[in-house]
């Protein structure tokens, strides 16, 4: 206690000598002057400008963010007003391949041309195409079925046709190339 | 002074960033509600899209065989035929061998086939028909 009296009393006689003191604080302000300027503001100016563009970077992904609501809101409106048509869409285009679709589609078709469909086989030559080797027989109207064959909503490509008229009935072979939509 | 304000700017920018990262949080939390939407609208985009696609690169075959079943004529029959997108094969009978020349005149004048080549031609004397084998390709 008496030693810290004694320091404080000592500052004190220094203090009171005003050229010493003038030299204290003039050391004393550009001592401050570098700690804060040069080792706290400038940092502090980093901080502040890199949180600025932060700050922007932030607005302009949340005006993003909320135009993105807005287009979902519309798509949204939208899917709900297709909501059958979709089924429509996949029936067109199927996902995949299910054999017993196309041979209904396919009977159909050959029986309003005047054809009976006697044997059919599947084979898939990739992800997106079905190939239908189909064996029919009648006496119909060969045009009118390649017709509507290739009206079909269902996408047909026909490959190859092979005819044989007969007497009592014509023979027909063909190839056809159904489109169906790649499982990703 | 100049150091005061600064930190009381930094303070009020950190606020503001505090406020644009809850307001974020919330349009996430907004957009995440949609997910199945946003999932369901582009499986529609890329149906309708390879749907058209399709549609516009598949070849068609009916106007072929519209072009070598119309242009046969009434004087000729077939019996049969082989046709793909390429070309095509017809066999062909009849009792006049010019009308054999008239139907290659005719599928060649038509535009769509670029070259016919007789494969075999042989005459029955006991029905007195004319038997053609005819190969063609399309343009």
């Amino acid at each position: 206690m008496k030693k810290s009296v004694e320091f404080l009393n000592l500052i004190r006689r220094i203090l009171s000598n005003e050229a010493i003191s003038i030299k204290i604080y003039i050391v004393w302000g550009l001592l401050t002057l570098i700690i804060f300027g040069f080792m706290g503001f400038l940092p502090v100016s980093k901080i502040f400008l890199s949180n600025i563009s932060l700050l922007e970077d932030l607005y302009q992904n949340n005006l993003n963010l909320e135009k993105k609501i807005d287009e979902l809101e519309v798509a949204k409106e939208k899917v709900e007003l297709v909501g059958d048509d979709v089924n429509i869409l996949d029936k067109f285009l199927p996902d995949e391949f299910q054999a017993q679709n196309y041979l209904v589609d396919m009977s159909v078709i050959f029986g309003q041309s005047g054809y009976s469909l006697d044997s059919v086989s599947f084979s898939t030559k990739d992800a997106n195409e079905v190939n239908m080797t189909l064996r029919v027989s009648g006496k119909g109207n060969l045009m009118d079925l390649v017709s509507k064959l290739e009206e079909s909503k269902k996408l047909n490509e026909i490959q190859n046709i092979r005819y044989s008229v007969g007497s009592r009935e014509d023979s027909l072979n063909m190839t056809i190339k159904s489109f169906i939509m790649e499982n990703k | 002074m100049a150091f005061g304000v600064l930190l009381i700017l930094n303070f009020t920018v950190y606020f503001m960033i505090q406020y644009q990262k809850g307001w974020q949080s919330k349009l996430v939390e907004e957009i995440e509600t949609y997910s199945d939407i946003e999932e369901k609208a582009r499986k529609i985009s890329d149906k309708t899209v390879t749907y058209k696609k399709f549609l516009s690169n598949r070849s068609l075959i009916s106007d072929k065989v519209d072009y070598i079943v119309d242009n046969i004529g009434s004087e000729i029959d077939f019996t049969n035929f082989d046709l793909n997108q390429q070309g095509f094969s017809i066999s062909v009978s009849g009792r006049d061998a010019i009308d054999f020349t008239n139907l290659i005149v005719r599928y060649l004048e038509g535009g769509m086939v670029s070259e016919i080549i007789i494969n075999s031609a042989s005459l029955d004397k006991s029905e007195n028909i004319y038997k053609v084998l005819l190969r063609g390709n399309f343009k």
